[in-house]
C-alpha cells in the first residue's frame, strides 16, 4: 500500500478503466481504453486544470474519482483512503467530501426544487441541515437570500451556475470538482462566474480539479496543468512552464488552435494549425497515441509508447521521445534530449 | 468600399408572437454585406445575431414576423420574393451552415447523396455520374480524407468535425455568392475549430464567395473576420473593420465583452466584469439598451433617447451618445484591452 503524503487530498494511481463495447448487436467486442495508466495529484489548496478534446478521457477519470465508476485497476485515493478498499459505510462518509459543479446549468437543476430546497438537499441527506446555513451559502456565492422560494426556471445561466456551486459547497467538500463549469454560458457572465470561483479558491482554501477544453480558462484558474490525450496524460506541470515552455507536441498543436482575439499577426497563426481527428479509441495507434497526428512523429513513435517523464524541471513531466518547445519543430534534437529519450 | 454590397439590410425589424403578445426581437437592424469579404456577427445569446440571418433567408421560425425594413440581395427585394423563387436561392446563391450538423444531415441518408441532391436540384441535366465526381470532388476539397469511399458513408460514421466539413461541402456546391455561417464551430474541440475555420476560409477564398460568419467568440471574429458587426439586444451596437474593433471600440459594450475576455496571450490578470446581464427580450431597457450595465452611462440621457448609429470614422459607426469619450474611458477603465499583449504562443 502506498503512504500517500497528508498533504495529497486526492491522489490517482496508475489508473486504468476499460469498457466492452460491440458494434451494432451481432459484433465483435472491442475494449476501449478509457483511462489507462493516469497518475496524478493535487495537493490541498491547488488546482489541477485537465484539458484535452473530447473523447479524451475526462469525464471518465471524474467520474472513477467520484466513485460513480468502477476502476479496472489502479488506485483513487481521497485523503489517503483507497476508494477501491472500502466498504459501502465507509464509501457514503466520503462520497461528501467529492462535489462536483457541472457543466450544464440547465439540466443539473431539477426544475421542480426551489432554490432552498435544491440547496438543502445535500444537507438532508447527510443529516446536517440547518435553515440558516441556505442563506450563508447564497450570500457567499453573490446572491441574495430573498430568492429562496424560487424556481430554476426564473433564473438565467449565470445565476443558475451560482446555485449550483452553493449546492457543492453546502457539504464543505475536501475537492470541488469543476467539469466545464464555464463553457455554456456567455462572455460577460463567464467572466463573472469565473471571479467567483477564484475568490471562493482563495478564500475557503479549496483543492479543485477543474476540466475544461479551453485552454484560456484553465490557465485563469489552475495552479498546475495536465493535458490528457486518449486516455493517459501526456504533459504534466506548472502552469506557467506548461504555457511559456510546452514540450509535447500535441500541447502545442492545442495552444495554437485556441483563437486570439486580436487581429494582428493573424496570417502567421493560420499557417499552423493541427492534422486529423481523434483516432478511434478502441482501436489506439500503437506506441504513442499521438504520433499519427504528431508532426515530429518517427519510426520509435510506433514501436514504444513513451512514459511520462520529467524534462527541464523535476515538475514538469512529458510522454514523447522527441520532447521541446514548438520552435525546435524542425531542427534536430539536441543530444542530451535524444539520449533521454532512449533511456527511458 | 465603392463596390456596390452584395447584401443590404435597412432597418429589419422582427417580432415574435408570443402568449403574453409580440415581442420585438430584433429592432432596427442596418448592415451591409461587400462581395468576398468576411463579415462577422458578434453578440451573446439572445442579441439578435442568428434571428436577422434567419429574417435574410427567409427562414424565420413561425412565431416570427418581419414588421419592417428592407433585405436587398443582390439588388432583389427578398421580403418580395416569391417562396419558389427562395426555394431556388437557397442552395443556390445564397447558402447558410448551421451550429449542429448532427441535426441538419438526414441520418438515414449517405452522405454523398445528401451532397449530390443540393447540385441536381439546381442543375437538373447533370447525369448521375457527373454528380459523384462533383461530389467527392467537394469532399476532397474539404480535407474528407479517403474521400472516394466515404460518400457512401452515413452522417453518424463521420466524426463531428467532419460533418461540419461535409455541410461546407453542401453549402459551397452550387458556388453560392454569400454564404451564411451560424455558430458553425461552437461545438467543436479547439483544434477540430481551427480545421474547419481554415476549410472555410479556403473554400470561400477560391469560390469568391462572400461570407456572414455568426459567433458569440471574439477570438473567432479576429482571426476571420475583414469587418464586425456587435449586436446586443436586437440592434446593432457597433460595425466597423475588424482593426477598428478591436483597436478602437467605441461602444462601451464592445470594450466591456473585450475587456471580460479570457485570453491565452495576456499575463493572468484581473478579469472585467461587465455587471449585471443581458436582459431578456420582454423586459428591454428604455432607451439605451446597455445602459444598465454601462460604466460610460449618464442620465437621463442614456435611459430616454435611444443613440442612432452614427458615423465616427471612415466605415466606422457606434450606437452611443458618448462614442467620443470611449476611448478615454477605457484608457482610464479598461486599460488592459489596449496593452500590447505579451507573445507566449509558438
Amino acid at each position: 500500500m502506498t503512504v500517500v503524503s497528508p498533504d495529497e487530498v486526492l491522489r490517482v494511481e496508475d489508473l486504468h478503466v476499460e469498457f466492452t463495447v460491440r458494434q451494432g448487436r451481432v459484433g465483435r467486442k472491442r475494449v476501449l481504453k478509457a483511462v489507462s495508466g493516469v497518475d496524478l495529484a493535487i495537493h490541498r489548496g491547488r488546482t489541477l486544470g485537465l484539458v484535452g478534446e473530447s473523447g479524451c478521457g475526462k469525464t471518465t477519470l471524474v467520474r472513477t474519482i467520484c466513485g460513480l465508476q468502477k476502476a479496472t485497476s489502479g488506485h483513487v485515493y481521497i485523503d489517503g483512503q483507497d476508494l477501491g478498499r472500502l466498504s459501502g459505510i465507509e464509501l457514503r462518509r466520503i462520497r461528501p467530501k467529492v462535489q462536483v459543479v457541472f457543466q450544464d446549468p440547465y439540466s443539473s437543476l431539477n426544475p421542480r426544487m426551489t432554490v432552498a430546497e435544491l440547496i438543502a438537499e445535500p444537507l438532508r441527506i447527510n443529516g446536517c441541515y440547518r435553515p440558516e446555513r441556505i442563506d450563508e451559502l447564497l450570500e457567499f456565492v453573490g446572491m441574495t437570500p430573498a430568492v429562496k422560494g424560487r424556481l430554476p426556471a426564473a433564473f438565467s445561466g449565470g445565476q443558475r451556475q451560482r446555485i449550483g456551486i452553493a449546492r457543492a459547497l453546502a457539504l464543505d467538500p475536501e475537492i470541488l470538482i469543476l467539469d466545464e463549469p464555464v463553457s455554456a454560458l456567455d462572455v460577460s457572465i463567464q467572466a463573472q462566474v469565473i471571479t467567483l470561483l477564484k475568490r471562493l479558491q482563495d478564500e475557503l482554501d479549496l483543492t479543485c480539479l477543474l476540466i475544461a477544453h479551453d485552454l484560456s480558462v484553465v490557465r485563469y484558474m489552475s495552479h498546475d496543468i495536465a493535458v490528457m490525450y486518449l486516455g493517459r496524460i501526456v504533459e504534466r506541470g506548472p502552469r506557467d512552464e506548461i504555457f511559456e515552455r510546452p514540450l509535447h507536441p500535441y500541447t502545442h498543436s492545442l495552444m495554437a488552435a485556441v483563437p486570439i482575439p486580436r487581429p494582428e499577426g493573424r496570417e502567421e497563426r493560420r499557417r499552423v494549425h493541427p492534422r486529423g481527428d481523434v483516432p478511434d479509441p478502441t482501436a489506439p495507434p500503437s506506441g504513442c497515441p499521438f504520433r499519427t497526428r504528431c508532426p515530429r512523429a518517427q519510426a520509435r513513435c510506433a514501436l514504444e509508447t513513451p512514459p511520462l517523464v520529467a524534462q527541464e524541471t523535476p515538475r514538469h513531466a512529458v510522454a514523447c521521445w522527441f520532447p521541446g518547445p514548438p520552435g525546435d519543430w524542425h531542427q534536430p534534437l539536441d543530444e542530451a534530449t535524444a539520449a533521454r529519450a532512449v533511456e527511458a | 468600399m465603392s463596390t456596390a454590397p452584395i447584401l443590404m439590410v435597412r432597418d429589419l425589424v422582427v417580432d415574435f408572437e408570443m402568449p403574453e403578445g409580440p415581442v420585438r426581437v430584433i429592432d432596427g437592424v442596418s448592415f451591409d454585406v461587400y462581395p468576398h469579404e468576411v463579415l462577422c456577427i458578434v453578440g451573446e445569446s439572445s442579441s439578435g445575431k442568428s434571428v436577422t440571418m434567419l429574417a435574410v433567408m427567409g427562414l424565420l421560425p413561425r412565431a416570427g414576423r418581419i414588421v419592417s425594413g428592407q433585405i436587398l440581395f443582390k439588388g432583389r427585394d427578398l421580403r418580395a420574393a416569391r417562396p419558389a423563387e427562395l426555394s431556388r436561392m437557397r442552395g443556390g446563391e445564397l447558402a447558410m451552415i448551421f451550429q449542429d450538423p448532427m441535426t441538419s444531415l438526414n441520418p438515414v441518408i449517405r452522405v454523398g447523396k445528401q451532397i449530390g441532391e443540393i447540385i441536381r436540384q439546381h442543375n437538373r441535366r447533370l447525369d448521375r455520374r457527373a454528380v459523384r465526381a462533383r461530389v467527392v470532388q467537394l469532399l476532397k476539397q474539404v480535407e474528407i480524407p479517403n474521400a472516394e469511399a466515404r460518400v457512401a458513408a452515413y452522417p453518424h460514421e463521420f466524426s463531428g468535425g467532419m460533418r461540419q466539413r461535409a455541410m461546407i461541402a453542401m453549402a459551397m456546391a452550387n458556388d453560392p455568392d454569400l454564404l451564411i455561417a451560424d455558430e458553425p464551430t461552437t461545438a467543436l474541440d479547439v483544434t477540430i475549430q481551427a480545421q474547419v475555420l481554415n476549410v472555410l476560409r479556403k473554400m470561400r477564398e477560391s469560390r469568391e464567395s462572400a461570407l456572414v460568419l455568426i459567433t458569440h467568440d471574439l477570438g473567432v471574429v479576429a482571426e476571420t473576420a475583414d469587418r464586425v458587426v456587435v449586436m446586443y439586444c436586437g440592434r446593432v451596437m457597433e460595425t466597423g473593420s475588424v482593426e477598428q474593433i478591436f483597436n478602437d471600440p467605441r461602444h462601451p459594450y464592445t470594450a466591456g465583452l473585450m475587456a471580460s475576455v479570457l485570453r491565452i496571450d495576456a499575463p493572468v490578470g484581473d478579469l472585467h466584469m461587465i455587471k449585471g446581464q443581458p436582459p431578456i427580450a420582454t423586459k428591454r431597457p428604455s432607451g439605451c439598451p446597455f445602459h444598465p450595465r454601462c460604466g460610460l452611462a449618464r442620465s437621463p440621457r442614456c435611459e430616454t433617447e435611444v443613440p442612432a448609429l452614427r458615423s465616427i470614422g471612415e466605415g466606422h459607426l457606434a450606437a452611443c451618445h458618448f462614442a467620443e469619450e470611449t476611448p478615454d474611458w477605457i484608457a482610464r477603465e479598461l486599460p488592459q484591452i489596449l496593452v500590447p499583449h505579451l507573445e507566449i504562443l509558438p
